[in-house]
């Protein structure tokens, strides 16, 4: 096996004209890794695939794999495979002349070429669909071919350009976890592209948030899930959306707040730079209250929606909206009053004025 | 009711455009004698002396061969560089390409007729008169700008993720011209082959301007030049129209099936 390549980007910017759309992005991709960028659309993380792939010339900074930088050399100088969104096969070509073609633009052997085709048709079980054209397979089979097309020449790196967003549900979960063995077979540094939080979550080793083309948080899923670095990857990542209630500064050390009338005080490691903070709050983290000793509020639950194992829940805080996952035993009624738990201990509090959080 | 009608105006149509050439066909197989009459309109005793007539020597034979050299030729010339500019304008990184384009249309705004004695004195002076090769430059350049622009638009429609695909995949930008663009593009190939094909094989200004003899005269300057001093051989003119006709009909014919065929295979994605 090739040993893996890490990946680092300097300072990276690109702009179209005048139109920014990534500023000084900096940061590296380990060897061996699951990397995503995830962000909303026009966020500018296909645009780091096409600078990493070498489709497109940053602006500016420099872009190392392995420490050498690459600026300048062809998407094949780079050696890397590429999956698209629409998967862009070639319609004029077989299945099997598809996944053939990297090898014949490296002008391998024919015989090689051959087998090493078959192998991975095998691996992808493409074997008896392989002399037809894309137009007669079916979505997941398109996207099979193209992910052989892209492992058949064992590059030194995977681009993944939201390459899921085209299946339906149930096949986009069966990739999903055919991706994530595969990446674990062949253990090929891989950056993934992508706009679903929950595919992010699922897929990556580390992610690294995007809005408007800058990294907003970059870490392991759990830790972006359980710490949002601000107001924006609160918001974004989780599903449903992280709760964010304005709350007022009550006194700035040790910190007490007033959301919605409730004092609270929860642990914080930076003073807020106004009288304002927001506060961050998962929905499943919020229970209902059964004993006396909690601090609890008062919400009314406007609308209930069953959620397989589990119920979400619409209810307002005063006049503040405010969304809780209820377990099935729960007994919550539309209309009815109900007595929530804020987990003190689990609530995020970030500055009313930048959206940084202030834990850690 | 409303298919009687549909047919009805098919019909209408097909009749009005194909009347003139029935007609040429009719004549060409009508002896002399019933020519300028009306009745019978279809011939009394039907005869293939026209078409000997226009067959008796070598010069209609090398009439065709010139009109074929010469639409062939300037066909591929016109289709190899404008394929080429097409596939540059549309999928590489050039500066100011919408003016480049409307600089290649402008060039196709002028009337033939204003062009004519400027590119004789061009053709006169590279010593090229009365060769084929000055109609094939000519035609090439006149049908370049139909070829650019609508196989831009081809190259155009064939997703930019296909074309990056074969960049990643370690095609040269040529490369995945030849490999894979100009295979997607074939139905725009063919349209604009058949265009530029017609344009030349019936172009009778310049081929009438810049040739002389039979060592390069094409098809219309001949049948135009059948007249003789005290009659008109309709009959000959005739025959040889139905002659020349033919090839278009048939290449027509051939080339749309494969139009066709591109336009349903071109599916992408699902």
């Amino acid at each position: 096996m090739k040993t893996m390549t890490n990946i680092r980007l300097e300072n990276i910017t690109k702009t179209f004209g005048s139109f920014a759309v990534i500023t000084g992005l900096d940061l590296t991709i380990e060897a061996g890794e699951f990397f995503t960028f995830v962000g909303p659309s026009g966020c500018g993380k296909s645009t780091i695939l096409n600078l990493i792939a070498g489709l497109e010339p940053a602006t500016g900074g420099e872009i190392l794999f392995d420490g050498r930088p690459v600026s300048g050399l062809t998407p094949m100088e780079r050696d890397v495979a590429m999956i698209f969104q629409g998967y862009a096969l070639y319609p004029h070509m077989t299945a099997y002349e598809n996944i053939a073609f990297p090898l014949r633009m490296k002008k391998e052997h024919a015989v090689r070429i051959d087998s090493e085709v078959r192998r991975v048709a095998d691996m992808l079980g493409l074997g008896e669909y392989l002399l037809r054209k894309p137009k007669e397979l079916s979505g997941g089979q398109r996207q099979r071919v193209a992910l052989g097309r892209a492992i058949v020449r064992k590059p030194k790196l995977f681009l993944m350009d939201e390459p899921l967003s085209n299946l339906d549900a149930k096949l986009r979960l069966d990739m999903r976890a055919e991706l994530k063995k595969l990446h674990r077979e062949l253990g090929i540094t891989t950056v993934y592209v992508t706009h679903d939080q929950g595919e992010a979550m699922g897929l990556s080793d580390r992610i690294a948030v995007l809005e408007k083309g800058e990294l907003q948080q970059c870490d392991v899923p759990r830790e972006v899930y359980r710490h949002p670095a601000n107001t924006f990857v609160a918001g974004f990542i989780g599903n449903p959306p992280m709760n964010l209630l304005r709350a007022a500064v009550v006194r700035r050390s040790p910190l007490e707040l007033d959301c919605n009338g409730t004092v609270i005080a929860p642990p914080v490691d930076a003073a807020p730079s106004s009288d304002e903070v927001i506060v961050g709050i998962r929905p499943e983290d919020i229970t209902v209250a059964r004993g006396p000793d909690e601090t609890t509020f008062e919400a009314t639950v406007s609308m209930i929606e069953p959620a397989g194992s589990t119920f979400l829940v619409d209810a307002l805080w005063g006049k503040t909206p405010i969304r809780v996952v209820a377990g099935p035993s729960e007994v919550i009624r539309e209309g009815s009053e109900v007595r929530l738990v804020l987990p003190l201990e689990r609530i995020s509090v970030f500055d009313g004025a930048t959206g940084r959080v202030l834990q850690r | 009711m409303r298919q009687a009608g549909k047919v009805f105006a098919v019909i209408a149509v097909a009749a009005w455009s194909i009347a003139p050439f029935l007609w040429q066909a009719v004549t060409s197989v009508k002896p002399d004698a019933e020519l300028a009459r009306l009745p019978p309109l279809l011939p009394v005793g039907p005869t293939l002396e026209h078409y000997r007539a226009v067959f008796t020597g070598a010069s209609f034979l090398r009439i065709i061969a010139n009109s074929a050299i010469v639409a062939s030729s300037a066909t591929l010339l016109s289709l190899a560089i404008g394929s080429l500019a097409a596939f540059g304008l549309a999928k590489l990184r050039v500066r100011s390409r919408g003016l480049i384009l409307l600089f290649v249309l402008s060039a196709s705004m002028f009337p033939p007729i204003a062009t004519v004695s400027p590119l004789y004195l061009v053709i006169r002076a590279l010593g090229l008169r009365d060769t084929v090769w000055a109609l094939i430059m000519t035609y090439t350049t006149f049908t370049l700008p139909l070829t650019i622009w609508v196989l831009t638009n081809f190259f155009r429609g064939i997703p930019e993720e296909i074309y990056r695909a074969s960049l990643v995949d370690g095609c040269t930008p040529f490369r995945s011209f030849v490999r894979v663009m100009l295979p997607l593009a074939a139905p725009g190939i063919a349209t604009t082959g058949i265009l530029a094909f017609i344009f030349s094989w019936n172009e009778f200004l310049f081929a009438l301007t810049f040739t002389a003899t039979d060592a390069s005269r094409t098809i219309p300057v001949a049948i135009a030049l059948f007249p003789g001093l005290h009659e008109v051989p309709w009959g000959d003119i005739a025959a040889a129209s139905v002659v020349v006709t033919i090839p278009l009909v048939l290449l027509v014919f051939l080339f749309q099936r494969r139009i066709i065929e591109g336009l349903t295979a071109g599916a992408v994605k699902g």
